[in-house]
């Protein structure tokens, strides 16, 4: 029964792939439009782009959790000209949502439901290993690079190409943006700076770390086990391979970490919270504060 | 009349030559699963499993005739049908070849299945024809290394495609 059980969460990581290849197959008989070919007027060029890519827990790009919500808010108010992206959800090279055309639809918007009524409640695990298994895809080898240009080509849409543009990702969300950047910037030409802030990510050993032109880790007092589950599964991170992209980037000027507060990773006290911290500022406004002076610093450069 | 007693050597044979058939079935089906699911269509994957079959009795030859050779070579002779049944028996570790579509997780216990046959072919000819670790090692390492590459190059060069 427990072995059945195990089956059917197992599932879908098992069957993350066929998401990718089902997409792949429709846009292999789509003409593939040229790098060159004319876009969709863009509107005005905005100063700065902030995209925001949520963690594993994620149900769709429109829908984001209120707390999630005023930290991007806040971010926003502090620079006049932003546009912020947060329409693009991360865990489908395709960008559909879960409430989208899907076979288990019904099944997401329940459990989407029911997660409204009883936050953080069990069956969310479905929902975060759903998400993880498309997190494993975008990491993988083989796999990953048709992933990770679906994602940029979604991207490709959304932004202008010639501003700078912060990608801001929590947990999960940072592996994502870091398959994504290196196919925006090889695949699809993206010239312009590209900077990664992410809120206690979850990292990869993915080579296209290299695409950023800085990464910065904020990791909270508390937020202790989740950021180093990546470590666990990926050989890369591991110090002792000192020729990975990661650990040479890690080493490099671009790569920094900084610990943001008294953040955990998940609850009250996490990068969004309502809740007032020790400084007696909430645990929100405190990484609002942050990832704004960052913009600043890295924009400014 | 009866057909008599069959031979002892038959099951084992038949035993190892049937896990290297499975063995390599699997992987050919999984391999070509895998490029399905990089390359999208049914035509590509067809082609894959054709490409995979080849590709598999080929290093399976390949690794079996160096191993053979080397063996000849230091004197330390070995039967065919002892040869056949050690390379059946070591890629007894790549009946879990079907766990590697699993992302990631899947990419890794990919290389580890390659190398446990590696270890197995290594220790089945340290303790069934008396050899040395070290030159059993050496023996079977240009075919092992061989069908390795060719895999895993095959592989990923699909997916950057």
């Amino acid at each position: 029964m427990i072995g059945i059980l195990l089956l059917l969460l197992f599932l879908p990581i098992l069957l993350a792939p066929l998401e990718t290849a089902g997409w792949w197959s429709r846009r292999r008989s789509a003409p593939i439009p040229r790098m060159d070919e004319p876009r969709e007027p863009m509107g005005p060029r905005p100063r700065i782009q902030l995209v925001y890519f949520t963690g594993v827990a994620g149900y769709s790009g429109e829908f984001l959790a209120r707390r999630e919500k005023a930290l991007l808010d806040s971010i926003a108010r502090e620079f006049p000209g932003m546009r912020v992206h947060h329409e693009i959800f991360p865990y489908s090279s395709y960008n559909l949502p879960l409430d989208g055309e899907r076979v288990f639809r019904r099944l997401w918007i329940w459990l989407h439901k029911w997660r409204l009524k009883v936050p953080n409640n069990v069956f969310d695990a479905l929902i975060v290993i759903r998400n993880i298994g498309q997190l494993l895809v975008s990491s993988d080898p083989r796999y990953g690079p048709v992933f990770n240009q679906g994602l940029a080509e979604q991207l490709k849409t959304a932004l202008h190409p010639h501003t700078p543009t912060v990608f801001l990702a929590y947990s999960g969300g940072a592996q994502m943006a870091v398959g994504a950047a290196d196919e925006l910037k090889q695949l699809l030409r993206f010239e312009a700076p590209l900077h990664l802030i992410a809120l206690g990510g979850v990292f990869t050993d993915d080579p296209g770390i290299k695409a950023f032109d800085s990464v910065t880790q904020l990791l909270g007092a508390k937020d202790r086990w989740v950021p180093w589950l990546g470590w666990l599964l990926f050989p890369g991170l591991w110090s002792w391979q000192f020729w990975s992209a990661w650990n040479r980037y890690r080493r490099s000027v671009r790569f920094q970490t900084r610990v943001s507060g008294e953040h955990c990773h998940v609850g009250k006290c996490d990068y969004f919270g309502f809740a007032e911290s020790e400084s007696g500022l909430t645990y929100g406004e405190v990484t609002a504060r942050l990832v704004s002076s960052l913009i600043h610093t890295r924009v400014k450069d | 009349m009866g057909l008599g007693p069959t031979p002892s050597f038959v099951i084992p044979l038949l035993v190892c030559l049937s896990i290297l058939f499975v063995a390599g079935f699997l992987t050919v089906v999984t391999a070509s699963f895998t490029h399905f699911a990089i390359g999208g269509t049914v035509r590509d994957a067809f082609r894959e499993f054709f490409v995979q079959t080849g590709l598999f009795i080929a290093s399976a030859y390949f690794w079996a005739v160096t191993v053979w050779l080397g063996l000849t070579w230091l004197a330390d002779g070995v039967t065919l049908r002892l040869l056949v049944e050690i390379l059946g028996a070591a890629h007894f570790p790549l009946l879990a070849y079907p766990l590697t579509i699993v992302p990631t997780l899947g990419f890794r216990l990919e290389q580890i299945l390659r190398m446990a046959v590696y270890a197995v072919f290594v220790s089945a000819l340290v303790l069934v024809v008396d050899t040395s670790p070290v030159v059993a090692a050496l023996i079977c390492l240009p075919g092992w290394l061989f069908h390795f590459l060719t895999q895993e190059a095959r592989l990923l060069r699909k997916a950057r495609s």
